[in-house]
């Protein structure tokens, strides 16, 4: 049995043991960034949860422009090689028929594709929008990721 | 389609709660009487070791913020101040109630008391932000305000596909579908139970009016306007999100009402993310 690592928002994680599944309960209007290097087995997480950059410096991984390119830094200590990873996107829920100036889901998302372009990553797969609930369940040793998306 | 519950049903399920504990029975008297002291107050939690703990508890977190240690509720008292402790005695009063599972909203044990104490807190500091006087009794509204789903979740597992149904189909938020198919929603639920509590007037419309601040007695509409928001942010953030997902609206009115900016709101993300360690104390 896998080990479980829980990502609270606003925190980034990265990993190479195989055995460790990271696990996000819930994703609302947060984006979960989920990077993978496959040749060494490397991943990396992020739950980022607000689109402008943070009054606090201390909460810098609440933001994706921050904190991707913190979650890269861990990756490469980890043996990473960050030009070549697949990128995945989960998340950026919106309450039900949100006017745009409370979109937040939709400018967590809009944040986390301007950081990815930023550091130079291409999305692979993204399951966004919507308002509902996801939990994910990312495989360290494997790279699978599974979305559980609650119940609609 | 199904067919509708009764609502004397409900209502005989909100009978059968067990009455809140002995110190909250007292702590609301002394909510509806003027001539209460502090000594009274103290002397209510002090016959209560795990109330007094946790009082002591959040006079010294994060939430107060006082630089010296909070050694006794007489000490809280002088320092929080009288009516913030006295609503900290009914806040916990329900922490029981609150911890089990739902699983009508597929909410697992602990999941609403996690999200009621994220809502607290935020309540408290969209209270001090905006109206300040309202902080104390806003921290006990976000504590209780979805209280309804505790008695509406045994019943909701049978309408539950109907309800998803009418929100795909019609493109209605959750509570209004809630309404349609079963006849009332878990807001006026919780607003019946509180009014069984005795809980005052201010507490009960928050419960009853926490999806739907506009259509609180004018009185009220700040104090309901800041459950609304603290409801929806925490939510949004993924806390208390069950299998009604995030459709619920954001009620404008209550934007307006309490001149929230879009800073104030993402300056509300934060103030929740910086604020779980203090949360952890308290749903463990």
């Amino acid at each position: 049995m896998n080990k479980e690592i829980v990502l609270q928002p606003g925190r980034c994680i990265a990993d190479k043991t195989p055995t460790d599944d990271i696990v996000i309960h819930s994703v609302g209007v947060g984006i979960a960034l989920l990077l993978y290097d496959e040749k060494n087995r490397v991943g990396g997480a992020g739950l980022f949860t607000i689109s402008m950059p943070p009054q606090d410096t201390s909460k810098a991984d609440t933001f994706p422009g921050a904190g991707l390119p913190n979650l890269l830094k861990k990756m490469k200590e980890l043996g990473a090689d960050t030009a070549s990873l697949s990128v995945k996107m989960i998340g950026g829920a919106d309450l039900h028929n949100a006017p745009t100036i409370l979109s937040f889901g939709r400018k967590n998302r809009d944040a986390t594709v301007a950081a990815l372009k930023e550091v130079g990553l291409t999305l692979a797969k993204e399951d966004t929008g919507g308002s509902h609930k996801r939990s994910v369940k990312f495989s360290i040793g494997t790279g699978k990721v599974a979305l559980q998306t609650v119940t609609y | 389609m199904s067919e509708k519950l009764s609502l004397d049903t409900v209502v005989r399920d909100i009978d059968e709660l067990p009455s809140l504990p002995a110190a909250a029975m007292k702590a609301l008297e002394i909510v509806r009487s003027d001539g209460s002291s502090a000594s009274e107050l103290a002397e209510i939690i002090r016959t209560d070791q795990g109330l007094t703990a946790n009082v002591l508890k959040l006079c010294n977190s994060a939430y107060y913020g006082i630089p010296q240690k909070v050694d006794s509720v007489q000490q809280g008292i002088a320092l929080v101040g009288f009516s913030a402790i006295r609503n900290m005695v009914v806040s916990f009063a329900v922490q029981d109630k609150l911890e089990k599972g739902t699983d009508g909203y597929l909410l697992g044990p602990g999941d609403l008391w996690r999200s009621a104490v994220n809502s607290a807190f935020l309540a408290g500091r969209i209270a001090r932000d905006k109206t300040g006087p309202l902080k104390d009794i806003a921290f006990t509204a976000g504590i209780i305000h979805d209280i309804g789903k505790v008695v509406l979740s045994k019943h909701l597992i049978s309408f539950f596909d109907e309800i998803v149904d009418m929100v795909n189909d019609k493109k209605i938020n959750f509570n209004k579908a809630e309404t349609e198919v079963i006849g009332f929603d878990h807001a006026e639920i919780g607003g019946k139970i509180a009014e069984k509590w005795k809980f005052p007037e201010d507490l009960v419309e928050s419960v009853r009016h926490h999806h739907s601040p506009g259509f609180a007695p004018a009185e009220h509409q700040k104090l309901v306007s800041i459950i609304h928001i603290s409801d929806v942010i925490c939510l949004s953030m993924g806390i208390g999100i069950g299998g009604d997902g995030l459709n619920y609206p954001m009620d404008e009115h209550a934007v307006k009402l309490l001149s929230i900016t879009e800073a104030d709101m993402e300056s509300y993300f934060e103030y929740v993310l910086g604020m779980q360690e203090t949360v952890e104390q308290f749903v463990s």
